[in-house]
C-alpha cells in the first residue's frame, strides 16, 4: 500500500518536472519568436547604434494621390533617383562632383563638400529627376566610383499647382510623411510610410544592403479624392488675388460649400505658399487661416439671432422697431449705427444692418436661447474635418449685455467655415456637417470611403421664418448695405459684416483696421452654395475706411456669377438689365 | 526495382514541376518589374502633363494671347 502510494507520488514529480521543462522551452520559443519576429527591427537598430561599420538609411516611399471631385491631380508622388556615397570610398573627387555638377545642376563646391565630408555615409543630392539615371550611373562609372557612389530610387512629392489650395492640402516632409493640412491628416489613407534599409560599411566591397528593415504597405497607399472642385477652387483663388491686389489686407479667406451636401467646393486663403519649396516660406504662411483663425464677424451674426427671436415669437414680421437715430444706450454703452435710422420693420434691421434695433431684440433672448442659436447652428465648435481648425470664442452669456453684443457679432469669435456652413444651414433650413473628403480608393480600385449627408439639425426654424429671412438677405444685396454684391443673373441672400479689430496694446477696437466679411448663398429661388469671404484688415487705396460691403461685397457678386455659370445653373434674374 | 522505377519518376515530375514553377515565378516577376516600371513612367507623365497644364500656365498662356475673361455685367439675359 506503501509502495503504491510512493509510485504516485513520484510520478506526479515527474509530470511536474516534464511540465517545467516543457514551459521552459516555451518561454525560450517565445521569447526567440518575440526577438526575431515582434521586436526585430528595434533590435537591429541597437545593435547599429553602436556597430561602426552599420548604418540605416530612410527611402521615401510611394505615397497615394489627393485628387479633386473630379479626379484632377492636387499632390502626386513622382518616382525620383537619389545619390548616396561613402565618402572614405570615393576616388577622383573633384572628377566626380565635375561632372555630377553638370548633370545635377548643382554647385561644385557644395557636391565636393559633401563628398569631402568625415561621415560614413552621406546622400550627395535627393529626389532627382529619373531621367537623370543614366548619366549619373555613367558618372560614376567613369570616375571609378562604383563602390563607393550609387543611386537609389525613391518618390517625391509634387503639386503640380503649385500655390492653389496650398493651405488646404498642406505638405509632406522629407522622409515622406504629410506635416501639415490634409497631407498630415490623411496620413493613415495616403501610405508613403519611409522605408527603413540596414547598410553595412564594407571597405572592400563598398556597401551591402543586408535587408529592408520595413517593408513599403502597399495596401495602406490609397488615392484620396477631396469635395474640392479645381473649377471653383481656381475662381475663389482668382478672387483672392484680387482682393490681395485692390485692398493689400493682411489675411484672406474663401470658403464655397454646397448647401445640398455639405461638400466644401472651395477654400481660399492669402497668405499662400508653394508646397514644393515649403521650407522657402515662414511657417504663418502655412496656416488654412479659414479654419485656424478665428474673428469677430460683426453683423452677419444678425440673421441668426433675429431669425431665432422669430422663430421662438418675441418679434413679429409686421412689427417695427424705432433705432433713435441710430443711437441707442444699453447698459451704459453707446451703440450706433452707420445710418442715422428711425423706425424700421423687422426685415429692416436687416437690409440697413441696424445695430441698436438688432440689440433691442436681443434684449428679449434668454441665456438659454442665446445659447441655443450657437449650438444650433454649430457656430463656435470645430468639425474636426480639417486640421488645425480652431474654436470659435464665446461670451459669458448670463450677462444680458453680452447676448446683445453677441447678435451684432461682438464679442463672439468664429471661424470662416463655421460661417459658411451656419449660412448652409439658413439657406436650407438643415444644419449638414462639412465635408472636405469625397471618397477613398484603395490600390485595387475599390471605394473604401465615400463622403455622405450627414445632417446635424433638421428644420431648425419655421418655414415662416426661413422665408422672412431669405426675403430679408435678398433685400440686403438688392437695396440694402450688401448692394455692391448685386448679380445681373442670380438672386443672392447675404449680409455684410465689419467688425473691429481689438487692439491688445492700446486696449481699444480700432477704428481704421477691421475684417470685412460677407457671406450668404445663393440662387435664392433654389440655394445650391453657400459662401463667406473674410478679409482681415484691408485698405483701401483711397484711404477709405474699409467695410464689408465695401471691399468683400463686390467679389462675392463675381465670386457668385462666375460659380453659377461654371455649373450652368440657370439665370433666376432673367430679363434684367443691368 | 519497381520502387526504384517510381522514385526515379517522381524525381523527373518533381525536377519537372520546380521548373515549371520557376518559369513561372521568373514571368511573374518581370510582369512585377514591368508593371512597376509603366506605374512610375505613368507617374512621370502625369507629372509631366500637370505640370504643363496647371492653374498659373493655363492662366500665363491665356494672359499671353490676350484672353479677356467674360464680364458678367455687361451680359443680359432675355426672357424666353
Amino acid at each position: 500500500m506503501k509502495a503504491q502510494s510512493l509510485t504516485v507520488k513520484s510520478e506526479k514529480k515527474l509530470k511536474l518536472v516534464i511540465f517545467l521543462i516543457f514551459l521552459l522551452y516555451f518561454l525560450v520559443l517565445a521569447r526567440a519568436f518575440y526577438i526575431q519576429v515582434i521586436a526585430g527591427e528595434n533590435y537591429v537598430k541597437k545593435v547599429l547604434a553602436d556597430f561602426p561599420k552599420g548604418r540605416i538609411i530612410k527611402i521615401t516611399s510611394y505615397r497615394g494621390s489627393i485628387l479633386d471631385k473630379n479626379g484632377q491631380p492636387l499632390a502626386i508622388s513622382l518616382p525620383t533617383i537619389s545619390i548616396y556615397a561613402f565618402p572614405k570610398l570615393i576616388q577622383n573627387k573633384q572628377e566626380l562632383a565635375d561632372k555630377l555638377s553638370k548633370i545635377l545642376g548643382l554647385p561644385q563646391f557644395q557636391i565636393l563638400n559633401t563628398l569631402n565630408s568625415k561621415e560614413r555615409f552621406v546622400w550627395i543630392a535627393r529626389h532627382v529627376s529619373q531621367s537623370d539615371k543614366g548619366l549619373v550611373e555613367q558618372a560614376i562609372l567613369d570616375t571609378n566610383n562604383s563602390k563607393g557612389v550609387g543611386v537609389q530610387s525613391d518618390f517625391k512629392r509634387f503639386y503640380p499647382d503649385h500655390n492653389v489650395a496650398s493651405n488646404l492640402i498642406g505638405f509632406v516632409g522629407w522622409d515622406g510623411k504629410g506635416l501639415d493640412g490634409m497631407e498630415y491628416a490623411l496620413n493613415k489613407y495616403l501610405g508613403g510610410k519611409p522605408i527603413e534599409v540596414m547598410t553595412i560599411f564594407a571597405p572592400k566591397e563598398g556597401k551591402m544592403v543586408l535587408k529592408p528593415l520595413s517593408i513599403q504597405d502597399t495596401g495602406t497607399q490609397n488615392d484620396v479624392y477631396l469635395t474640392i472642385d479645381m473649377g471653383v477652387q481656381s475662381i475663389v483663388e482668382d478672387i483672392k488675388n484680387h482682393i490681395v491686389k485692390e485692398f493689400n489686407p493682411r489675411r484672406v479667406a474663401i470658403v464655397v460649400e454646397d448647401v445640398r451636401n455639405g461638400n466644401i467646393l472651395g477654400m481660399a486663403t492669402y497668405p499662400d505658399f508653394d508646397p514644393n519649396d515649403y521650407y522657402n516660406y515662414p511657417q504663418r504662411d502655412w496656416r488654412n487661416s479659414a479654419v485656424t483663425d478665428v474673428f469677430e464677424p460683426g453683423s452677419v451674426m444678425k440673421p441668426f439671432f433675429l431669425g431665432y427671436a422669430m422663430a421662438k415669437g418675441y418679434i413679429h414680421r409686421g412689427e417695427t422697431c424705432n433705432a433713435n437715430g441710430g443711437r441707442g444706450d444699453f447698459y451704459g454703452h453707446i451703440v450706433t449705427d452707420v445710418e442715422h435710422n428711425g423706425i424700421l420693420t423687422m426685415s429692416q434691421i436687416l437690409i440697413v444692418s441696424s445695430n441698436v434695433c438688432a440689440m433691442k431684440v436681443a434684449s428679449h433672448l434668454t441665456r438659454e436661447d442665446a445659447e441655443n442659436v450657437v449650438n444650433l447652428f454649430h457656430l463656435v465648435k470645430p468639425y474636426n474635418i480639417i486640421p488645425g481648425e480652431q474654436a470659435g470664442i464665446l461670451p459669458n452669456f448670463y450677462y444680458p449685455i453680452n447676448r446683445m453684443f453677441a447678435t451684432i457679432g461682438q464679442g463672439i469669435a468664429v471661424n470662416a467655415l463655421n460661417l459658411a456652413n451656419g449660412y448652409a444651414a439658413l439657406a436650407t433650413d438643415n444644419l449638414l456637417k462639412p465635408h472636405i473628403i469625397r471618397k477613398i480608393v484603395n490600390p485595387l480600385g475599390q471605394v473604401i470611403y465615400h463622403e455622405h449627408v450627414d445632417v446635424i439639425h433638421k428644420d431648425i426654424y419655421p418655414q415662416s421664418t426661413i422665408d422672412w429671412l431669405h426675403y430679408a438677405l435678398e433685400q440686403v444685396v438688392e437695396k440694402g448695405t450688401g448692394t455692391a454684391a448685386k448679380s445681373n443673373h442670380f438672386t443672392i441672400a447675404g449680409k455684410t459684416g465689419t467688425s473691429q479689430i481689438f487692439n491688445f496694446k492700446t486696449g481699444h477696437y480700432s477704428w481704421r483696421k477691421v475684417v470685412a466679411v460677407f457671406a450668404g448663398f445663393f440662387p435664392v429661388s433654389n440655394p445650391r452654395f453657400s459662401a463667406v469671404i473674410v478679409a482681415y484688415d484691408p485698405h483701401p487705396k483711397n484711404g477709405a475706411l474699409a467695410w464689408g460691403g465695401s471691399v468683400s461685397a463686390p467679389y462675392f457678386k463675381e465670386l457668385v456669377d462666375r460659380i453659377s455659370f461654371y455649373y450652368a445653373i440657370k439665370p433666376d434674374k432673367v430679363g434684367q438689365s443691368k | 526495382m519497381k520502387l526504384l522505377i517510381v522514385s526515379f519518376l517522381l524525381l523527373i515530375l518533381n525536377i519537372l514541376y520546380s521548373s515549371y514553377v520557376k518559369y513561372e515565378h521568373y514571368k511573374q516577376a518581370k510582369m512585377i518589374v514591368k508593371i512597376k516600371d509603366l506605374k512610375a513612367e505613368n507617374l512621370e507623365l502625369e507629372a509631366y502633363i500637370t505640370n504643363k497644364i496647371n492653374y498659373y500656365s493655363v492662366k500665363d498662356f491665356a494672359e499671353g494671347k490676350n484672353y479677356q475673361p467674360v464680364s458678367w455685367n455687361d451680359i443680359t439675359f432675355l426672357n424666353p
